[in-house]
């Protein structure tokens, strides 16, 4: 279970001034659900999966994971998460298997256990014919499967998606999606932000859309297009955001 | 956070081995840089120490004895010429290092004094030492010559030098310690001690910022100071490596006693068990403040490329104090509170000491205790910085 209540989040930039780049966010994702966070980009919701992920702290409000508060609770929280996006890069000069053995390793397990949680790892993303190269050597799918490994290593409850297909080829996109299936499929929360309509409309159950730091829509598919009253969900995505049209 | 720290001191350990950069900057330089020094001072002492010909142009003489005499001695090579001005021409043209005129043949009996003139350039080392021994060899001559005076007189010779002195030489000669090389060495162990962790601190976290792993690492259960910590503790292994690196580099050399720098080690290569462990205490004290500091600074930078600008500019307070400790003996200063208590330099004096057998404690105790000191700061510092969510993030 993730819970957010009222989270808001300011950037005091010296040339801007405060840029209030998540402003009161409420939601909750649900075990066994996709939960989309929909959103152009610089919306805020990197901001809010970095909250989330307790690697930033929220202005103001509270947000919980499994119950664990992500300010007071930090290394609760990040026991209970699983975190993969493009930018969580792997080290280039360990090899596959070395890396996932360094995040066991910091996730507590340690001799025969973490063994097995390595192996147990490489065999559920099928990197076995990789994981004891360097991480420079691989393609970026095999990275990918890598960093699913490394992202699940302690089997984590939540799991948040920060834009995970983006610049990756279809081949490579597909196995990201199948793995977030896999992971909803196993009862975990599971937060995906994307602003990719295709991957929402095949993975989300419920979706919350952010613009500007603000939710401005949620519910189902269908909910958002009756509410907008759009055939689709990329209409009723731009009527929310861009009530006005979009600027050529 | 124990466990943590482990982890990640373990596995920067085991990128850095991996690294290029790391054995290039912190193994394979110290080595070449100190063998490149050694063979140079060895070159430079053998060819100031070795019997070498004054190189002399000196005017044509009508003493006949003289001019056969000169000529057959060894220690010098002489390019006779007609005029002081010819002389002067060669030795501004560096054809030969100094030129000399000597007075005429003077008339028996007679009581006046001669002059011979000699031109030199003081801007070239070599003249300069040609000319100074042409001083003394005329100024024995002219001790022979007023010893003879006094002795047709009936005075005692002797009194040609009213007061000699007697010189002895208490500077120290055992191992090391009577080694030329060790001024420079206590230098090049502080400069490597930085040098060898700058090869590799900018990737450490500016580097993990720029490349987005630092994220990841957030993102696990590790205490952000213990990822800080264990940084720095990984960086000290390598400028430790990179300093011992240029102490090996010495003895190695010392080792292999060759020709050509067999004056640089005359008393051997040995070195007390108790001031090998104080050398060490005072080189650990000061990888510590150089690696917490280089981490703060790195963690500060928001990408590789501004790390590095920081840290290029922050090596030259690394290298003004340790520059100085080479001239603080000519300062007197050497032994005054204040160098005991300036970071860097009092370990470079210190080391001095230590390696030539004579360790101040003064100076090994401010060494160690301003090294620390500032160790502890910047560890502070490097945490804090990991901890502020806009420095960690920033990119």
């Amino acid at each position: 279970m993730v819970e957010t209540e009222n989270v808001v989040k300011i950037f005091r930039d010296p040339k801007r001034g405060d840029i209030r780049a998540v402003d009161g966010v409420t939601f909750r994702a649900h075990p066994g659900k996709i939960h989309g966070l929909l959103g152009v980009n610089g919306a805020g919701k990197t901001t809010l999966m970095r909250i989330l992920s307790t690697v930033i702290r929220p202005t103001e409000g509270t947000a919980k994971v499994c119950g664990f508060d992500v300010v007071n609770q930090g290394p609760e929280v990040r026991n209970s998460i699983g975190f993969l996006s493009t930018t969580t890069a792997l080290y280039g000069r360990l090899t596959g298997r070395e890396m996932l053995e360094y995040f066991a390793g910091l996730y507590g397990f340690s001799g025969v256990e973490l063994k097995q949680r390595v192996d147990a790892a490489i065999a559920r993303t099928n990197a076995e014919a990789f994981a004891d190269q360097l991480c420079d050597k691989l393609s970026t799918g095999q990275k990918q499967r890598i960093s699913i490994g490394r992202a699940t290593i302690h089997d984590p409850q939540v799991l948040f998606f920060d834009e995970p297909t983006a610049g990756l080829d279809i081949l490579a996109a597909q196995t990201i999606i199948g793995f977030i299936e896999q992971m909803r499929d196993l009862g975990k929360t599971v937060l995906l932000s994307t602003h990719i309509m295709s991957e929402v409309e095949r993975l989300c159950e419920e979706i919350t859309i952010i613009h500007h730091g603000r939710i401005m829509g949620e519910g189902t598919i269908d909910q958002l297009k009756s509410q907008t009253g759009q055939e689709t969900l990329e209409k009723a995505f731009l009527s929310i955001v861009a009530p006005e049209g979009v600027a050529l | 956070m124990k466990l943590g720290v482990q982890q990640v001191f373990l596995k920067e350990l085991r990128e850095m081995a991996r690294d290029k950069r790391v054995l290039q900057g912190a193994l394979v330089m110290p080595v070449f840089i100190i063998a490149l020094f050694v063979l140079l001072m060895g070159v430079i002492s053998s060819s100031i120490t070795e019997s070498r010909p004054v190189s002399l142009a000196l005017v044509e003489t009508d003493n006949q004895e003289l001019r056969e005499q000169l000529s057959a001695a060894k220690e010098f090579e002489i390019t006779w010429v007609e005029s002081m001005s010819q002389a002067e021409a060669l030795v501004r043209e560096k054809a030969v290092n100094v030129g000399l005129k000597l007075p005429p043949a003077s008339a028996p009996g007679s009581m006046e004094p001669l002059t011979a003139e000699l031109a030199l350039r003081k801007d070239e080392p070599l003249s300069a030492i040609d000319a100074a021994r042409v001083r003394a060899i005329i100024d024995a001559n002219n001790k022979v010559a007023v010893g003879m005076m006094l002795e047709s007189q009936g005075i005692n010779k002797e009194l040609a030098e009213p007061i000699r002195i007697k010189e002895t030489d208490l500077s120290v000669k055992e191992g090391l310690g009577g080694s030329q090389i060790v001024d420079l060495l206590p230098y090049l162990i502080v400069l490597w001690a930085f040098y060898g962790g700058m090869s590799i601190v900018a990737d450490l976290v500016a580097g993990e910022k720029e490349r987005g792993t630092m994220e990841t690492l957030l993102i696990s259960p590790v205490r952000r100071a213990a990822v800080a910590l264990g940084k720095i503790l990984a960086l000290m292994v390598v400028c430790f490596v990179s300093a011992m690196t240029t102490l090996i580099g010495v003895f190695s050399l010392g080792l292999l006693k060759l020709e050509i720098t067999k004056n640089l080690f005359p008393s051997g290569l040995s070195i007390s068990f108790a001031n090998v462990v104080i050398a060490l205490g005072m080189l650990i004290a000061l990888v510590a403040f150089f690696s917490a500091l280089m981490v703060a600074v790195s963690a500060y930078a928001r990408n590789i490329r501004e790390a590095q600008t920081y840290l290029g500019a922050l090596s030259f307070l690394v290298l003004l104090p340790a520059v100085f400790s080479q001239v603080i003996g000519f300062t007197g200063a050497e032994n005054a509170k204040w160098v005991a208590w300036t970071p860097i330099l009092n370990t470079a004096v210190g080391l001095r000491g230590v390696i030539k057998g004579e360790p101040d404690l003064m100076l090994v105790t401010g060494s160690v205790v301003s090294s620390l000191v500032l160790a502890f700061l910047f560890l502070r510092i490097a945490m804090q910085l990991f901890r502020r969510e806009e420095i960690v993030l920033r990119v």
